[in-house]
């Protein structure tokens, strides 16, 4: 296979496989890791599109079982909410 | 055998700062890192470095070491450690009480040289930030402060310190010690036993628990909780460093907080936009152990203070909530130096919410207790006798 490092595998932060690949040789062992350094995972998905790419090149890369590398924490809300949800009540007076 | 000369337990920013300035003085490091660098307390904090937050006296005097270190490490440390200096802050007024307390700051004798307070008038705030809301008539400006990317600064400092042979070991969680009577010869971890002339404590919120496995169980350094909220990337909206004089309220005169949350929160208004179009909505400093959640009523005292000084938030999404814990110490110091009568054990942990902003300085001080046993300068403020 040609050289894929230029893919995008974060689409919202534009990161590479090449830079996820430096992260770990960079010492990134876990999703968390390879989010820190690269900012894949940080945008507004927040990881839903790329988590299951990062975790395959991790495992590729480390030889850890897909099933042994831990989600990324998820965090809420779910998705994107908006802020006005938490303006109810005495907010607005 | 696993033998160096220092281990370094954490890779955080106050163990990754250390393991470069010994590695740089031509010491053979060995860091130890239970997870990986940024997970913890750096992981979740922004990166305001300003003078203006930090008690007048030996707390600000330390800065001030610390500061002039940054410059000089954005030169020697290959990469880009995202430091921008002289940004500026602005710290909003929000009722008469907080711009009397402003203008009496204003009028301190102790305003180190080189350093400015300016006060803002309606017309200035609202050039300095056009999306603010209209009703807020004044703000402190503090110029000649600071902001640094702190993943990408602990990382720079981790890269080149393995550069100049340190070698980082994460997922290492140290579990006990290795002893010759008073002296610490070694630890023992999950990956095996490692052996070196000094070992430094640099584990920051858990450095307590480090200290009590050799028998030091009364250091009171306690997690503190600050909740975070990441608002959806967008174009500019703030354009500095956004405080409020609460935080100078909450952080110097509690007693003057009427409010219960506020009160058990510790909710004090910070806000800042990151290159990538970020708004980061602070904070909380609370109690709760190590529980690292968000509560409904913190976030929700957040949301409603941001959006009260920038309007727009309402039409914008929440992307992220979540909190960090940092390490508090009862006088607001970190406890760097020796521990009680241990020999070949070093502590550099405790620094709440200056761990990155006093991690060169702290670093510095590691490296010069180890390669000659003293400090330029007196380091007893931040002893562990103190509290022991």
């Amino acid at each position: 296979m040609a050289n894929d490092d230029n893919l995008i595998i974060c689409r919202c932060e534009e990161v590479t496989k090449g830079e996820i690949l430096q992260a770990i040789r960079d010492g990134a062992l876990t999703i968390d890791g390879i989010k820190k350094r690269t900012r894949a995972g940080m945008g507004l998905c927040q990881g839903k599109t790329c988590q299951r790419l990062v975790a395959k090149i991790l495992s590729e890369a480390t030889g850890k079982r897909m099933e042994e590398i831990l989600p990324s924490t998820f965090r809420a809300p779910v998705r994107p909410v908006d802020l006005t949800a938490f303006l109810g009540g005495d907010s607005d007076e | 055998m696993n033998k160096s000369d220092v281990i370094v337990i954490g890779a955080g920013a106050v163990g990754s700062a250390s393991a470069y300035f010994l590695a740089r003085a031509g010491k053979k490091v060995t860091v130890l890192e239970k997870k990986d660098s940024c997970m913890g307390t750096g992981g979740a904090t922004g990166g305001l470095l300003s003078w203006f937050t930090k008690k007048p006296g030996y707390h600000l005097e330390l800065f001030l070491r610390s500061k002039v270190l940054f410059p000089q490490l954005a030169e020697e440390l290959e990469g880009d450690i995202g430091l921008q200096y002289d940004v500026g802050t602005l710290q909003i007024i929000e009722n008469e009480l907080e711009y009397d307390l402003v203008k009496q700051s204003m009028l301190r004798e102790d305003i180190p040289q080189g350093f400015h307070l300016e006060m803002l008038d309606h017309k200035q705030l609202h050039e300095y930030e056009p999306y603010m809301a209209d009703d807020l008539t004044n703000a402190l400006l503090i110029p000649e402060s600071g902001y640094i990317d702190v993943f990408k600064y602990i990382y720079a400092l981790v890269a080149n310190a393995k550069r100049l042979g340190a070698v980082f070991h994460n997922e290492t969680e140290v579990t006990g010690f290795l002893r010759e009577g008073d002296r610490v010869i070694g630890v023992h971890t999950n990956k095996g036993d490692f052996y070196a002339d000094t070992v430094v404590n640099c584990c920051g919120t858990w450095g307590g628990k480090i200290a009590a496995m050799l028998g030091y169980d009364t250091l009171p350094i306690k997690p503190r909780r600050g909740q975070i909220v990441a608002m959806e990337p967008c174009g500019p909206r703030v354009m500095h460093m956004i405080t409020s004089s609460s935080y100078q309220t909450v952080k110097f005169h509690p007693e003057l907080i009427t409010d219960e949350t506020i009160k058990r929160t510790g909710y004090t208004f910070a806000l800042e936009q990151s290159e990538a179009g970020t708004i980061l909505i602070n904070g909380t400093r609370e109690f709760a152990d190590f529980d690292k959640g968000i509560t409904f009523d913190g976030i929700r005292l957040m949301i409603q203070g941001a959006a009260k000084v920038y309007p727009c938030l309402k039409d914008m999404k929440i992307m992220r909530m979540f909190s960090g814990l940092r390490p508090y110490t009862p006088d607001g110091l970190p406890i760097v130096g020796k521990l009680g009568d241990l020999e070949g054990f070093i502590m550099a942990c405790g620094h709440e919410g200056d761990g990155i902003a006093l991690s060169p300085i702290t670093g510095s001080i590691v490296a010069d207790l180890v390669c000659h046993g003293q400090t330029s300068f007196d380091i007893s403020p931040l002893s562990s006798r103190r509290f022991l």
